[in-house]
């Protein structure tokens, strides 16, 4: 299609920089620093674009990954969460479903794995359960760290596996 | 997202069940419940220099009369959560009823937006500013807006601090000071300020602590503050979430579990660190230090770890030594602090106080953040945005250390 969206990404990159920058009173100091993080943001979405939808199936299988160990673990009150994990299998491999259901439906798992956590009926339990999300939650922590380097936040860079692993699931296999 | 979002416009249900669940101290119970109940209001539009200009006007009449002139006004860059703007009043100074000579003196007018990152009191904060006066370098505070009574928003005005938050020769690429280099030379002499900045906070006359109005007492051999404090956060965790993280709850299960009593009453500052103290470039001395709205009373070792938070410095040129806000490492930060002090830095509390850090940090990131930026609530929500995907580390920081405590 055109003008695709890439297209029109970087030519509205091109126009703030090269013409817009220019114009920005030197003196307003809350507007230099708030159209140079504007201009940064739209750098990071051009570049982070493409992959959106593969982030998105990922982050739900991570759900439901989550929601498969705080499974194991549990010795009851598991129909919540095995209810949103069938749904949200179904929705995967639904390809007219778009991604704003597919997130409502990993919302909808971390909501059911929260719950338990909050309700583990013994000590136990709730030690089980603590341990399996913690385990459980790195594969989703790592994909969001390395989606998130451009922003500079990473101390150490080096230490966050490929985004493209993580997103492939290939890093979670490795782990 | 989750289709029904309460959070986008709570009603009073919502509002008295969430008070109810998490106690916290009056003032912030006070501003936490306005918060909410402004949630479905309007965003942040753009106010006129002209309109602060105003109020300010306003509120300083309503506290000396006419006898000044407002000049020089300006907006001020600097933080990630209030509008600034710098101003020069010429007036009889605060003697008496403004009797003092004639004089022009440069000011700041701090402002909420309609929401903000971290949703303070105004009134405790012009409150611990004065407490700081002659403990360590601070502005001085003049007037207080608590209400939004003739500004458009809760706002204080104190005295304009000479200095920059970062060496004007080496530009960082981060906002809101994060990650700030100093250089190998500037590093050094800021650190000795630095720490004994810290030292002074913390060890603060109990008798004084007992003055503060807006501020619940908080007792030796007793965990009730830090309960209370994570009530706080719980709190804006449930107010402000876009959905569940389960980790969230993991820590927070554990933070209560935890808790260790108070071995000694201090004021913690809450953002101890680079970029939220001015210092001069041409004597290389700290101006004042900032930021106050998070201080509580608790635990001097939330601010050791806060300050020697991973996010907050960076690695020194030899690319192996962690420099903690930018300035020396943190096993010499805490020796030196112990001998400022006189107050023992316990590994145990640190490991506690670095998963509160790291739980509170997320729930003003992944929370807070971007529910603020999300409905437009600030007048920079694009600052605000970009700072939440910090919020990404801190979280991934928080799960590596439960794994260890667990």
């Amino acid at each position: 299609m055109v003008p695709d969206i890439d297209l029109q990404l970087r030519v509205v990159i091109k126009a703030l920089r090269e013409v817009v920058a220019p114009a920005v009173d030197p003196d307003n100091r809350l507007a230099i620093e708030q159209f140079h993080l504007s201009l940064a943001t739209l750098a990071f979405v051009e570049a982070r674009l493409p992959l959106v939808r593969k982030r998105v199936r990922r982050e739900l299988k991570n759900a439901m990954a989550l929601a498969g160990a705080a499974l194991a673990v549990m010795k009851g009150g598991a129909a919540p969460i095995t209810a949103e994990v069938v749904a949200a299998r179904a929705a995967l491999g639904d390809a007219d479903v778009d991604t704003g259901e597919l997130e409502a439906h990993k919302s909808r798992l971390l909501a059911a794995v929260s719950a338990a956590v909050n309700a583990s009926p013994d000590a136990a339990t709730d030690r089980a359960l603590a341990k399996a999300v913690v385990a459980a939650s790195k594969p989703q922590f790592d994909l969001v760290r390395a989606w998130g380097l451009p922003s500079g936040f990473e101390p150490d860079p080096a230490q966050v596996p490929p985004l493209d692993d993580l997103i492939s699931g290939k890093a979670i296999n490795q782990q | 997202m989750n289709t029904v979002d309460i959070r986008s416009a709570p009603d009073a249900e919502f509002i008295q069940a969430i008070r109810r669940r998490f106690p916290v101290e009056r003032e912030i119970d006070r501003v936490l419940s306005r918060k909410l109940a402004g949630r479905s209001g309007p965003g942040y539009t753009a106010i006129p220099l002209e309109t602060l200009i105003e109020g300010t006007r306003k509120l300083i009449r309503s506290q000396i009369g006419d006898g000044f002139i407002l000049g020089n006004p300006r907006w001020l860059q600097g933080g990630a959560s209030k509008l600034q703007m710098a101003f020069d009043l010429e007036w009889n100074g605060p003697e008496g009823s403004g009797g003092g000579e004639r004089r022009v003196t440069p000011m700041v007018l701090r402002m909420e937006p309609p929401e903000a990152i971290v949703e303070t009191s105004r009134k405790r904060e012009f409150e611990i500013l004065k407490l700081m006066r002659g403990v360590v370098p601070v502005p001085p505070c003049y007037w207080i807006d608590a209400e939004g009574e003739h500004l458009p928003y809760p706002a204080l005005v104190y005295g304009f601090a000479e200095g920059v938050t970062k060496p004007q020769a080496r530009p960082s690429q981060q906002v809101s000071g994060i990650g700030t280099n100093f250089g190998p030379q500037l590093r050094s002499v800021l650190a000795d300020q630095f720490v004994s900045a810290l030292a002074a906070i913390h060890t603060i006359d109990a008798t004084r602590l007992a003055t503060l109005a807006e501020f619940e007492p908080a007792k030796v051999g007793s965990n009730a503050s830090v309960l209370r404090q994570i009530n706080w956060w719980r709190r804006v965790w449930e107010e402000d979430r876009p959905e569940d993280v389960p980790l969230v709850d993991v820590a927070t299960r554990w933070l209560i579990a935890n808790a260790p009593p108070l071995d000694h009453v201090s004021v913690v500052h809450g953002d101890f660190r680079a970029g939220n103290f001015l210092f001069s470039e041409k004597d290389q001395r700290i101006t004042a230090w900032l930021d106050w709205e998070l201080a509580v009373l608790g635990d001097r070792h939330q601010d050791l770890t806060w300050t020697t938070g991973a996010h907050f410095g960076h690695y020194a040129e030899d690319g192996k030594t962690f420099l903690a806000s930018g300035l020396l490492p943190a096993e010499e930060l805490f020796r030196r602090y112990e001998k400022a002090s006189g107050l023992p830095v316990d590994p145990a509390r640190l490991k506690y106080y670095r998963i509160m850090n790291d739980f509170m940090s997320t729930v003003h990131m992944l929370a807070t953040a971007w529910r603020v930026a999300n409905h437009g609530k600030t007048h920079q929500d694009v600052v605000v945005a970009w700072i939440a995907m910090i919020g990404n580390v801190i979280v991934g920081k928080l799960r590596d250390s439960l794994e260890e405590v667990l």
